[in-house]
């Protein structure tokens, strides 16, 4: 038996452990399955939940004993603080530099950010700024509704503002805002974030159906006068400019800010070689790191934190209030514009980009075929991930100010 | 209560500070698509001046 349990560790450490982790384990490979069959399916996010469903269910299969006698995995050891120990750990754990390397100093979330930026056409919101950051801010009030939730449920300030910036829907924000302010959490505050964020895929559309009229739902917005052409050298300057005041106002978010913007600048430059290396491979390949890494996080003794159940309630809280608040904001504007503007773009100022511009899109587009608003969806989705920059950036600089 | 009040302090600058860079958006968008009324004037004038020297040229 002892050399049956010595040959198959995955086994013996599942039935030598606590119940609760053991059961943990199991429910979590199940969950990881899970994920990548409804990846594959296409109701969640695929480039995100198959490498993350796989790398959930692998790590709770592989946990060994270890030398000392404790059980861990041959991945990754994101407890580690001992110098010593991680220099031992970087050259067993084989994910362990990208962790260290790449993660836990945020610079992944900023690959991802010079990819968005590589991506996005900056042309409406130059057109129309106030339209979209008007959805975008009303976009953001779960960002600031789940605050006193969370510290009604128990948590700190710190942590409080970690967890609700799920409701930015902006994975690398989040990854960014737990490591200042609640380095303790920000592994399960960051896969809380990820694994909601596929979410907005699936559960947004019945948000939108349950909050706009289906007669909303079909408008197609009309402009009297068509817009200015706007050249690539106005974007790049534009793109310059903005960098540079984001930055001065604050610069504890300004790796963000610059990898948002090198990203539009090399697009605007017209260096296409570069331009294709970040929405490329820059882009994917930190994707696909950032789902296997999350996955293999959700390991069961990590995420048995007493906090994770409270953190999954409020992920779920701060999105649903941030979507309530974006189609709010459609309607402010619906009502600004007298009418001439679909309400449901609102929730496209939840800055999940492209993914909630693509779900209005589809929901307008099952109501009025001929309806197309993804110009003005895309505007206020780009809006919001420069609004949630700087709600990251206001977070970091005043939340420890009020904690004091 | 008084972090109601500081998150909503928090939120209503947020607004604030969202405006005002949509209000830079806005300069910048302006003055970049803006006609250079100073550069026709000059080009006008200029294009006179030619005409009135081609003229001038034509009488000699």
């Amino acid at each position: 038996m002892n050399i049956f349990y010595q040959l198959f560790q995955g086994f013996s450490t599942l039935a030598l452990s606590d119940p609760l982790i053991s059961f943990t384990r199991v429910a979590l490979i199940l969950l990881g399955i899970l994920l990548v069959y409804l990846g594959k399916k296409g109701i969640l996010e695929p480039l995100l939940m198959i490498p993350m469903g796989l790398g959930m269910a692998t790590i709770n299969a592989s946990i060994i004993f270890l030398p000392d006698g404790a059980q861990g995995n041959l991945f990754v050891d994101p407890l580690v603080t001992d110098i010593n120990q991680l220099l031992n750990i970087l050259q067993i754990n084989f994910l362990q530099p990208v962790y260290t390397y790449m993660f836990s100093n945020g610079l992944i979330a900023c690959f991802i950010f010079m990819g968005i930026g590589g991506l996005i056409d900056i042309s409406y919101i130059l057109q129309r700024p106030f339209s979209s950051m008007t959805l975008a801010l009303f976009a953001e009030f779960g960002t600031f509704a789940t605050i006193p939730v969370a510290m009604a449920m128990g948590l700190t300030l710190n942590e409080s503002a970690s967890i609700a910036m799920v409701g930015g829907a902006d994975g690398p924000m989040v990854l960014y805002t737990s490591l200042i302010l609640a380095k303790h959490l920000f592994v399960p505050i960051t896969v809380v974030a990820y694994l909601y964020l596929g979410l907005t895929y699936g559960g947004y559309p019945y948000l939108i159906r349950l909050l706009v009229p289906r007669k909303y739902r079909g408008i197609q917005v009309k402009y009297s006068k068509p817009p200015k052409p706007i050249s690539s050298n106005m974007k790049l300057a534009s793109a310059v400019v903005l960098c540079v005041i984001l930055c001065f106002l604050f610069p504890v978010a300004s790796p963000l800010f610059f990898s948002l913007f090198v990203g539009i600048a090399i697009r605007e430059s017209g260096l296409t070689h570069i331009q294709d290396f970040i929405v490329g491979p820059l882009l994917y390949g930190s994707t696909f790191l950032l789902g296997i890494l999350l996955g293999i996080l959700c390991e069961a003794h990590l995420l048995l934190n007493p906090k994770i159940l409270t953190l999954l309630v409020l992920g779920i809280i701060a999105l649903l209030f941030s979507g309530i608040g974006g189609i709010m904001g459609g309607y402010v504007m619906f009502f600004i514009k007298k009418g001439n503007f679909n309400p449901a773009i609102g929730i496209a100022g939840v800055s999940c980009v492209p993914t909630t511009a693509k779900v209005v899109q589809k929901e307008v587009s099952k109501v009025n075929p001929n309806a197309i608003i993804l110009q003005e969806a895309l505007g206020a989705n780009i809006m919001g991930v420069i609004t949630t920059a700087i709600i990251t950036g206001l977070f970091i600089t005043l939340i420890p100010y009020f904690m004091k | 209560m008084n972090v109601i009040y500081n998150i909503m302090l928090i939120y209503a600058l947020a607004f604030v500070i969202g405006f005002f860079v949509a209000g830079i958006i806005w300069i910048l968008y302006t003055s970049m698509t803006a006609k250079g009324i100073g550069k026709s004037i000059l080009r006008d004038s200029y294009s006179q001046m030619k005409q009135l020297k081609q003229k001038k040229i034509k009488s000699t």
